[in-house]
């Protein structure tokens, strides 16, 4: 080795040192002065979050028929690092997405790694999207609740916001249940390390009370009675009064699940469980229970009817103005007399009434499955806003407030031998291959069977003499209208009224009991001419859907069955 | 003539150091070489399953992907369904094809008693009788002649 060799080969070993200890200078700065961070970054490297999103519950009728499903939206986004043709892309999404194509345009072209297009698109317009055939284009499915049946039972369902959150009625109040539990672990990629997965607990699937077609025929008939009347809008709701089972309930206007977003303030909410109103004489069946549970009166009491009593110093008058003379209970039932109601509630006194009041649930929630149900306003004797008049007006259904299935929860129990059940609306819950099933519940027994008894003759009287509009050809119905001023700003609205009638049939062993509540018709003010022939054209349909045979039949039947068990 | 033998010349401390210093030094690079094949075979080792893995991930990754779409077209599907099955379709449908309403005046319903029928008591039948082993050919031909007389009988023959 010559000197020239000896030279170079010092140089290289001099580099290679160098090199050498600047390997070691870094590896010492890793190992003692980038801890943290270099811990950090190993942990992102090696460990990846894996999330499972479980997909909500389904929400079918009780026939299996999906009222709520799960699809998806689209989040239209895109690379722009691999973009070439933005020009061509910008041209073709525009008319699409309903975008300035500059503005799509500057988007492709900005050095973003990611952008978004759109944040969220309908699956139409992703389709339509995925048509032009850009790979660019990338398309992330973002989980979105489906109504396959339109806006059919909108405020039952209620609405699911885009964070996965149920916002009213079911969906808000069985969000627990419906949104299912998410998996997520961070997995280690290292090769020496077992992989492993995810999986979510799905959400429970409803199945409710309802049944579809009932409702859609409720929806039908309210909406044919909105539009002929004129009226701003309406409830009907239809319960099974044996179990308190909800089959239909049906509120107009309505809203769009789907688009929730864009219904008006208020609109969410739903009126037959959230929103209060003064029931007027329909209250009439529950004072006149009141009265014959606690021995006050019976059905042949008698009072004189002058047209006007004064309570706690206030004249109080028939809704005709007239004076009915010597009149029994059936008839100030029949007549629907205040001057009658007002009477028999000062003979039982405001203990007594208002006892039997809360018996019958007013002033309390029923605990129905539904987000937002209220209470109502019942003012109570020792309250700031109770005075004696109170104890006039509220006999027939002024100066408190309920909520139309408190009013219906009520009658229904004169309907089921003074039972008052727990209305409700899911009937089971499917969840993780097993079934919850709902199992009817008594609140109380307001009256005794004998009162529900004489109540429903009295009202069946009242039907057959008076309300001729709620008669079904072939069924015995009893039933009370009710026709309630609206109080606004201390007083009450000089024109505008509550229509409204609650019926049940068949009369001697009911099935089926309907609340039809019409608010503010244009045609006529009275719950008589607005919601008891309503009530009786949808009885007619129910009848058929709900397979319950004419009284005649019925009675054929019982009668056969008896002889048959007899010989 | 006399034998010639050529002795190798004996050796001398010297030589034997360089051996000596030439065997540690080739012992050493043997040992270097085998660590190094070692550590070679374990890094390629390791690329290869750390490279299968990261394969088998992708693998995974992209059945995952294909088994989301394809239950997202499912969904989709159901919700097709749903919609054709919406009451709103049906009544326009049955509007179409000249459907009308029922109304209860148009039903004539009729009285059945004990229906429908109680179908968690079904009726007792007599159970068929166990048949007779056979002990013997001749006690089998002389059966399967009373069974061929009895089908006669009945109308059964073959």
């Amino acid at each position: 080795m010559n000197s020239s060799q000896q030279r170079r080969l010092l140089i290289i070993c001099a580099g290679l040192i160098i090199a050498v200890v600047a390997v070691i200078l870094r590896l010492i700065s890793f190992q003692f002065l980038s801890t943290d961070q270099i811990a950090e970054l190993s942990r992102i490297i090696q460990n990846h979050s894996v999330t499972d999103l479980p997909d909500r519950g389904l929400v079918v009728d009780r026939n299996m028929a999906v009222l709520v499903g799960n699809g998806s939206d689209y989040q239209v986004g895109v690379s722009p690092a691999f973009v070439s043709n933005g020009e061509e892309i910008a041209t073709d999404l525009a008319p699409i997405l309903g975008k300035p194509r500059h503005d799509i345009l500057g988007k492709l072209n900005s050095s973003d790694t990611f952008v978004v297009l759109e944040g969220r698109v309908p699956p139409d317009v992703a389709e339509e999207i995925r048509s032009l055939g850009y790979d660019q284009v990338q398309l992330d499915p973002l989980p979105r609740r489906m109504y396959p049946q339109d806006d059919l039972l909108c405020h039952v369902l209620g609405y699911v916001d885009f964070q996965n959150e149920g916002g009213s009625g079911l969906e808000g109040y069985y969000q627990t249940e419906l949104v299912g539990v998410a998996a997520s672990m961070l997995m280690n990629i290292s090769p020496l390390t077992e992989q492993t997965g995810v999986i979510a607990r799905e959400g429970a699937d409803l199945v409710l009370t309802i049944d579809r077609t009932v409702q859609y025929v409720v929806e039908e008939q309210l909406r044919r009675v909105i539009e002929e009347t004129g009226a701003e809008s309406g409830t009907i709701i239809v319960m099974d009064p044996r179990t308190g089972a909800i089959l239909a309930m049906a509120n107009l206007p309505c809203y769009q699940p789907y688009d929730y977003f864009d219904a008006e303030d208020g609109m969410l909410l739903n009126p037959a469980v959230s929103k209060q109103y003064e029931p007027g004489s329909v209250m009439k069946l529950i004072t006149m229970a009141a009265a014959l549970d606690s021995g006050t009166v019976t059905p042949q009491t008698t009072y004189n009817d002058t047209g006007v009593i004064f309570v706690g110093g206030n004249p109080m008058y028939n809704w005709d103005r007239g004076a009915y003379g010597v009149t029994d209970m059936t008839g100030l039932l029949g007549y629907s007399l205040n001057v009658g109601a007002a009477t028999i509630a000062t003979w039982m006194g405001p203990d007594t009434l208002y006892n039997y009041f809360q018996r019958f649930g007013y002033s309390r929630p029923l605990g129905i499955d539904l987000m937002a149900e209220v209470g109502g306003q019942l003012p109570l004797p020792g309250d700031s806003n109770w005075t004696e008049t109170n104890i006039g007006t509220n006999a027939f259904g002024q100066g408190l407030a309920v909520t139309p299935l408190q009013m219906l929860s009520a009658v229904s129990a004169l309907a089921n031998d003074g039972y008052l059940m727990q209305p409700y609306l899911v009937q089971e819950i499917h969840k993780d291959g097993q079934v919850f099933s709902r199992e009817p519940t008594i609140l109380s027994r307001p009256v005794s069977k004998q009162t529900a008894y004489q109540l429903t003759a009295m009202a069946v009287n009242a039907v057959r003499t008076e309300v001729f509009g709620a008669q079904l050809e072939g069924y015995t119905v009893a039933g009370k209208t009710g026709t309630a001023q609206i109080p606004e700003g201390g007083i009450y609205h000089p024109s505008d009224t509550i229509a409204s009638f609650i019926g049940w049939l068949p009369a001697d062993d009911p099935e089926l009991i309907v609340l039809v509540k019409i608010d503010r018709p244009e045609t006529s003010p009275w719950g008589s001419t607005v919601a008891a022939p309503a009530f009786s054209e949808l009885a007619k349909e129910l009848v058929i859907l709900l397979d319950i045979p004419p009284d005649e039949v019925r009675l054929q039947r019982d009668i056969l069955a008896a002889r048959s068990q007899g010989g | 003539m006399s034998a010639h033998v050529v002795r190798p010349r004996p050796k001398t401390k010297k030589d034997r150091r360089r051996k000596l210093v030439w065997l540690t030094e080739a012992q050493a690079a043997l040992s270097w070489a085998v660590l190094l094949a070692l550590a070679a075979v374990l890094g390629a080792i390791y690329l290869h399953q750390a490279s299968g893995i990261a394969r088998v991930g992708r693998t995974v990754q992209g059945l995952q992907y294909q088994l989301d779409e394809v239950k997202r077209e499912n969904t989709t599907l159901e919700l097709d369904i749903a919609r054709a099955q919406s009451l709103g379709r049906l009544n326009e449908e049955s509007d179409r094809l000249g459907f009308t309403r029922a109304d209860p005046e148009e039903i004539e319903y009729i009285v059945i008693l004990d229906y429908p029928p109680q179908l968690d008591s079904p009726e007792l039948t007599d159970p068929q009788p166990e048949p007779v082993p056979i002990d013997t050919a001749l006690e089998a031909v002389f059966r399967a002649l009373t069974s061929r007389i009895e089908n006669l009988g009945r109308g059964e023959a073959e």
